[in-house]
């Protein structure tokens, strides 16, 4: 759970429930945007549109469960372990490296062999690996709905067990005749904030000013052309796709972090958020991929003011941003001139 | 023997074979396994028709499915009779094909796959499972049917033969169906099909009116899918979303894609795949005393859709068949194959 997703304070009127909504909107759409960044860069350089993306965050984020549940490195048991700096950033850290391993050998594996057909070809082979991987995940991992969720930030070390420590609150403040009630947002939450922006930054850097970056780009705008200048284009396809699964794993992690339904199921069908603002994107802009996904995220929180419990009214909100996106933006927007 | 009357024997020897295979066994659970192969025979064949014909990809057919399973459902439990209902029943899967034919009428390829992919996530996350959709979706523990019968023959889920005659209503009526989509292939409507699968812009350019087929196709093959899904309570007793997942649809397109998604009888054998499979991983199970799981199907799924696409693109049925035929060809006499004219 998030350290303290709550109003502090008497006012606890519709205000503080919207300030509330509107933290945890934002802080879903940073992950919703992060998501779809790992799907636009892989598309971009590979022309595969990912729908396993979910998937293989998933089984990279499970990596990192299993760590922490069955090995707890540097703890006595697996209680203590999930809200432990150290083995968590251990667990993490392997989780990392498995999330480049997968990316790795996907593209070394499958998607090398699978250059010149068709997108949708390809598409039809991520959805295989998203049924494989899923599966495999319920396997190894369990297929129950209740795993530990991996907590940064842990309420119960704070002094005199205040919560306090691990948020920041904001005072209530007046602007005119508007009271706006104190909030406070868990340390969790901005955590993933700046972790989404910074990737995203370190993303754009990463393609504009290092020498595989611009190869990238070469290759995302003309394979053929590029492997013609001598551009190694296998070595671009791996780095591409190893960086999509660790943004997919990063997203993943930090998901559970704020308390999501940490199950096999619930992250892999995160895709079609994911799908929904990498279309707002274009499939191809980075920054308006942040951009849409706070949009996203504000979206689909925001209904909660009104309606509770209802698990399956964002994906139907995604289903119609989605359509939205599809009739406002031509084709020729959207798919790239080669097949 | 012509080609044409050499199909029909082997069809109907087809047909005899899978009416007959439950029975040397008289028991409930292979029965209601062969009624739940027709069923997924069912939803693969309207892959078959959408992606294999026409060129559409859809991964959303189980919503399809389940949206003719619920309205059975949700109309039986308000009185009306069963056949009545499943033809109400196929009947919005059709419009339903329709509504999410429309974006298409736009989009092509993997667009129109991130819309099914939509449409398959809100219907099984929202429709067929929030409470506030419970007049439709039946509430937390969905739908419950018990028998019904047919021109005085029963037909239930709970003892063999009644469940037999279930699993043979089906088959007929999946042999109808595949009978008629295999006609549609080379009628007019199956060429223009087939024109807008090659090449929407040539299509458009002969002539061919691309919203009135590319919306027939999604409506026929969501019907297809809907009569699949109209069975559905019959055979499993009750109407609940699990079935009709996202997961599900996916399944439907990868096996379609893996035994050949142009042919129809891939669908069928792809349904003994979707359902004897698992089954068959049960029986293992009781002879090696481990255990094993179930979802070792979809690994094995995703692991052999990779393998086949790079390898075998026209599927397992298509690889095969195209392998008789050339051995045929070796084998037989240089006239008989003038004459004859190979329908895929």
């Amino acid at each position: 759970m998030p350290a303290a997703l709550g109003v502090l304070g008497a006012s606890n009127g519709f205000l503080a429930l919207f300030e509330v909504d509107t933290v945890a909107g934002v802080v879903l759409g940073g992950i919703f945007a992060l998501s779809a960044l790992g799907i636009v860069l892989v598309y971009r350089v590979t022309g595969v549109l990912n729908f396993a993306h979910g998937a293989m965050g998933m089984f990279s984020t499970f990596i990192a469960w299993k760590v922490l549940h069955d090995w707890h490195p540097g703890v006595a048991t697996k209680e203590i372990a999930f809200t432990d700096v150290k083995s968590i950033a251990f667990a993490v850290a392997i989780a990392l490296v498995f999330s480049l391993l997968l990316g790795l050998v996907l593209e070394n594996a499958v998607f090398r062999w699978l250059r010149g057909r068709t997108q949708l070809t390809k598409a039809v082979i991520t959805v295989g690996i998203l049924l494989a991987l899923q599966s495999t995940a319920s396997l190894l991992f369990g297929s129950t709905q209740y795993h530990e969720a991996i907590q940064f930030f842990d309420p119960t070390r704070c002094p005199a067990g205040n919560p306090a420590c691990v948020t920041w609150v904001i005072p209530e403040v007046n602007v005119g005749p508007v009271n706006l009630p104190s909030i406070a947002i868990g340390w969790d939450q901005l955590l993933v904030l700046f972790v989404a922006l910074a990737l995203a930054a370190a993303l754009a850097i990463f393609l504009r000013t290092t020498r595989i970056g611009t190869a990238m780009r070469a290759v995302s705008d003309d394979p053929v052309a590029a492997s013609l200048w001598g551009i190694p284009v296998n070595l671009v396809g791996s780095v591409s796709w190893m960086l999509g699964s660790l943004v997919a794993a990063i997203a993943g992690i930090l998901l559970i972090s704020v308390g999501v339904t940490f199950d096999t199921v619930s992250l892999t069908v995160l895709i079609v958020d994911a799908l929904a603002v990498a279309l707002i994107a274009g499939l191809v802009s980075l920054p308006m991929a942040i951009v849409g996904g706070f949009a996203l995220g504000l979206l689909e929180t925001y209904p909660k003011l009104y309606i509770q419990n209802s698990t399956g009214l964002p994906k139907f909100i995604a289903i119609m941003v989605i359509l939205a996106v599809l009739l406002l933006r031509s084709e020729k927007n959207l798919l790239r001139s080669k097949s | 023997m012509t080609a044409r009357r050499r199909q029909i024997v082997i069809g109907l020897a087809a047909l005899a074979v899978a009416a007959l295979a439950p029975l040397p066994f008289n028991n409930l659970v292979i029965a209601n396994v062969s009624a739940v192969t027709v069923l997924y025979a069912f939803g693969i064949l309207s892959v078959v028709i959408l992606t294999g014909y026409v060129g559409q990809v859809s991964l959303c057919q189980a919503t399809f499915m389940g949206i003719s399973a619920f309205t059975v459902g949700a109309l039986v439990n308000s009185g009306v009779n069963y056949f009545a209902a499943a033809v109400v029943g196929v009947l919005a899967a059709f419009v339903l094909g329709v509504l999410v034919g429309i974006p298409a009428l736009r989009l092509r390829g993997i667009l129109l796959a991130i819309v099914t992919v939509g449409v398959a996530l809100s219907f099984d996350y929202y429709f067929y499972q929030d409470q506030v959709f419970a007049w439709f979706n039946g509430g937390l523990s969905g739908w419950h049917i018990g028998a019904t019968n047919m021109l005085g023959v029963e037909l239930n889920n709970f003892d063999p033969p009644n469940m037999l005659h279930v699993y043979w209503l089906l088959l007929v009526v999946f042999a109808i169906v595949a009978v008629l989509i295999y006609n549609i292939h080379d009628s007019g409507s199956g060429r223009r099909f087939r024109a807008i699968r090659e090449s929407e812009i040539a299509a458009a350019t002969m002539g061919v009116n691309l919203t009135q087929y590319k919306l027939l196709a999604f409506g026929l093959a969501a019907a297809v899918a809907g009569v699949g899904g109209a069975f559905f309570p019959l055979v499993e007793g009750t109407v609940t979303n699990q079935p009709f997942s996202f997961f599900v649809s996916l399944q439907f397109a990868a096996i379609a894609v893996l035994v050949g998604i142009r042919f129809i009888p891939a669908a069928f054998l792809g349904g003994v795949f979707m359902s004897a499979f698992p089954e068959a991983l049960k029986h293992a199970q009781d002879v090696v005393h481990v255990e094993i799981p179930f979802v070792w199907f979809n690994v094995a799924l995703g692991l052999l859709l990779i393998v086949q696409m790079i390898q075998f693109p026209d599927g397992i049925y298509g690889h095969n068949a195209r392998l008789v035929e050339h051995l045929a060809q070796r084998f037989a006499k240089p006239k008989a194959l003038a004459t004859e004219v190979q329908r895929p």
